[in-house]
């Protein structure tokens, strides 16, 4: 995590559910400057994402289908980043 | 170069919502100009405006009595145009391109429904669409997502945000003219504050409000011979810095190494004073982190000394450097940092209400989160 905000009103109504909502940006461990915004997939791994999410905080892409030819990416926080490595060599 | 100066300013009141049309409020804060610099409409053959402004160059000079116009331009960027309306006046007066030329702004954004974001087109086609679906909808967002990063790399704090928030409000306290000329702002008010964009809360965020500005350019000979002492144009920059990008500098390599960088490298090349000459300054501050950006962009202090710079009344009046003595957008009007121009000048004049001693040289600076512009006006 190279930097994120958190969200605590809804700016637009599809963000109304979840607040606060924290968007992220994503420097790629492999392909560093690069950088991506996205959202934080809070459904899996870790419930308490307002302790854990900090910067340089390690995340692993997931995918979120929105309809049938939008698909965004989000980033699950994740305990480190050597094991992502070793099981996606 | 000091080949144009300034010598009529003109506002019309501010405030969160005026009934008038963005063409009228232009035409008023004009004439006042006018007025201001003792030069009749017909004299006019030059306006200068930002691409963002919604009156038209034949609208304005058929409601202002404006003859035969032989040089118009506008700049783009938004926030980023303001300095350069006037920087590219002045150069086109010294290039004999014109006499009397008209830069202004006029702007209503008190309203929620005339604001960008409020917009909701399906589909963005451009840089935004890697961001907006995400919840960067909004100006804030944007910086708010490099504040963190620069509060996480140099230490910057949100007292530090704040010094920013409460020096403007002190400043408005003394204009009557400025929207929050009546509100006083505690840092307990601060922190006590409604987020809009975490770290941001919201008094980092400027005014949005209604009014419109304007300046009137004329050669440096015959300067002297309209009421008012003239502000000379002593040096202008535009920039943009390699690998920038409007306001999504957070997929920059260099990202916090802002538009005025490269601005400021040239303004300073061009001017006669450094940066540690100059008393005080117009700093564009839509966001108060912005104002730290532009401290250090343009040499005040030091890369990642922004935050520290503000304490101990450091940017107040009687501080090292007055910032935004008016106000600023964050506490007088937001117009896309006109006003900071106008004030700009008053400091020149000597007639601020927020007033520096023994000013020569004034600085003033547009958006450094888009291509930009900076200009230093001279006694």
């Amino acid at each position: 995590v190279w930097s994120f905000i958190v969200l605590h009103r809804p700016v637009l109504p599809a963000f109304e559910a979840g607040l606060p909502m924290p968007v992220v940006v994503v420097e790629l461990d492999l392909a560093q400057p690069i950088r991506m915004v996205g959202g934080l997939d809070t459904g899996t791994v870790r419930a308490d994402w307002s302790r854990d999410l900090v910067i340089g905080a390690p995340v692993q892409v997931t995918f979120r289908t929105v309809t049938t030819d939008v698909t965004l990416v989000d980033w699950k926080l994740v305990d480190d980043l050597d094991s992502l490595s070793a099981r996606h060599p | 170069m000091d080949r144009a100066a300034i010598v009529g300013i003109g506002t019309t009141r501010f405030a969160r919502t005026l009934p008038e049309s963005e063409e009228e409020l232009a035409v008023k804060a004009i004439q006042v100009a006018l007025d201001d610099a003792g030069i009749s409409a017909s004299e006019v053959d030059g306006l200068v405006s930002f691409t963002t402004e919604s009156t038209a160059e034949d609208i304005l000079a058929l409601d202002l009595g404006i003859g035969e116009l032989g040089f118009f331009a506008r700049v783009p960027h938004g926030g980023g145009s303001g300095c350069a309306t006037v920087g590219i006046g002045a150069m086109a007066i010294a290039a004999g391109q014109a006499q009397v030329v008209v830069a202004w702004r006029s702007r209503k954004r008190g309203s929620p429904t005339n604001r960008p974001w409020a917009r909701t087109e399906t589909v963005l086609e451009d840089l935004y669409q890697w961001s907006r679906p995400y919840g960067l909808a909004r100006p804030v967002d944007d910086i708010a997502t490099l504040a963190r990063r620069y509060m996480h790399t140099y230490g910057a704090t949100r007292d530090h945000l704040a010094n920013v928030a409460l020096t403007c409000r002190q400043h408005a306290n003394r204009n009557p003219a400025a929207i929050m000329a009546n509100t006083p702002l505690s840092r307990e008010d601060y922190f006590a504050a409604r987020w809009i964009s975490e770290p941001l809360c919201l008094f980092d965020n400027c005014l949005e409000s209604d009014g419109a500005a304007a300046v009137v350019l004329v050669q440096s000979d015959r300067a002297r011979d309209h009421p008012h002492p003239p502000a000379y144009v002593h040096a202008f920059s535009q920039g943009i810095s390699s690998e920038t990008l409007t306001m999504t500098n957070y997929y920059s390599p260099t990202a916090l190494r802002s538009q005025a960088w490269a601005c400021a490298d040239k303004l300073w090349q061009r001017s006669d004073y450094k940066a540690s000459d100059i008393r005080v300054a117009q700093i564009y501050d839509a966001f108060t982190p912005e104002v730290l950006f532009t401290l250090e962009g343009y040499g005040f202090c030091g890369a990642g000394e922004g935050g520290p710079f503000t304490d101990n009344g450091n940017i107040g009046l009687g501080g090292h450097l007055a910032v935004n003595t008016s106000g600023g957008s964050l506490s007088e009007v937001y117009l896309h940092g006109f006003n900071l121009i106008i004030e700009s000048v008053r400091q020149i004049r000597g007639t601020s209400t927020a007033q520096v001693a023994d000013v020569e040289s004034s600085f003033v600076s547009s958006s450094d989160c888009v291509p930009t512009g900076a200009l230093i006006l001279r006694k």
